[in-house]
């Protein structure tokens, strides 16, 4: 593929999941208390849900931080922790709605929409999204574009 | 990769840290340790907690101001029909909606919870007495309205349909 088109996709992965996530960690942060019961309604070990909602709105913070504003090695590490995080939201809420359970998503923190199947869709491609951010994302070169192999086949 | 692997985990690991901090220091933080969950929705049936009261007998509790009607089932199902008076309190409620139900008891000397079963009623019912204001000095009687609507409506009781407005407001901040 066209590594101007690959650099674009990869950036605009980062912009998108980056960005996301610091909106949904800064959603759940305005209602500790009605995120810990957004958490516990999902009914997978309940007593974990206040650390959950506790830690999860900052992780949330810094990932989307790392894939934003970070040098590489600590994008990709932000891509793997995202791919992480969105994989266990994806079983959660892919839990819930094989259970029938009548909950909101508290994806964006109180008052969100009600867990689906479209909601299990949503997650899914958000997993691809950052799997294939981190085999995109590739390191800025150091060396300037004139200098670069393809562009001085004489040397070859 | 494995470089990546470790700071990944550096970054769930500062992340954690600094959600814990920024909770400790907020003042309405969660409280870890004395936290209750408002329903167990769908967990199953419960056979201890709060007292299971006849259409009947709840009948004659309805027109009394210090009683509350609280319907459980999904916004759709209230919409439908419920119990005249009823206010509706799901079991995904939270936040603001669960304060706001919360609230309304205040003042209450019985609360009369129903679902589509009585089971169904059951975990809200325990739930709802367990987030009580322990400083009340006279805390509301929770009872579970047995046969849930289905008997209610069935033994012909008074029923009022129509959506109420915070389920609105709530179907419409939802994206």
């Amino acid at each position: 593929m066209n590594p101007k088109v690959v650099r674009i996709i990869g950036l605009s992965l980062r912009l998108a999941l980056g960005g996301l996530l610091l909106f949904a960690g800064v959603s759940k942060l305005r209602d500790p208390a009605g995120f810990s019961q957004e958490i516990a309604n999902y009914q997978l070990m309940p007593e974990l849900a206040p650390y959950v909602a506790v830690t999860l709105p900052a992780i949330e913070l810094l990932v989307g931080g790392a894939l934003l504003f970070s040098p590489w090695r600590w994008r990709q590490a932000g891509a793997v922790s995202a791919a992480l995080l969105l994989g266990v939201f994806l079983v959660a809420v892919g839990s819930a709605v094989a259970r029938g359970l009548d909950i909101t998503c508290g994806c964006f923190g109180t008052g969100t929409s009600p867990v689906s199947w479209w909601t299990v869709l949503r997650n899914l491609g958000l997993v691809a999204a950052a799997v294939l951010l981190l085999r995109l994302d590739r390191p800025k070169s150091t060396r300037p574009e004139a200098t670069r192999p393809a562009e001085e086949p004489e040397r070859r | 990769m494995p470089g990546v692997l470790v700071r990944a985990a550096f970054l769930l690991l500062a992340g954690s840290l600094g959600g814990a901090a920024i909770n400790a220091v907020r003042p309405d933080g969660v409280g870890v340790r004395g936290f209750v969950a408002s329903s167990t929705c769908g967990a199953g049936p419960e056979r201890v907690g709060p007292r299971v009261l006849g259409p009947n007998a709840a009948l004659t509790l309805c027109g009394d101001p210090g009683v509350l009607v609280a319907d459980v089932r999904s916004a759709a199902r209230f919409a439908e029909g419920h119990v005249a008076g009823a206010i509706h309190l799901p079991c995904r409620a939270s936040g603001d909606a669960l304060g706001g139900a919360l609230a309304k008891l205040a003042g209450k000397h019985t609360v009369i919870v129903y679902g589509d079963s009585t089971d169904e009623a059951r975990p809200v019912a325990a739930s709802l007495a367990q987030r009580l204001d322990p400083g009340a000095a006279v805390p509301p009687d929770i009872v579970v309205l047995e046969g849930g609507f289905r008997a209610w409506d069935q033994a012909g009781l008074a029923c009022s349909s129509g959506p109420c407005p915070e389920c609105q407001e709530r179907l419409g901040s939802e994206p």
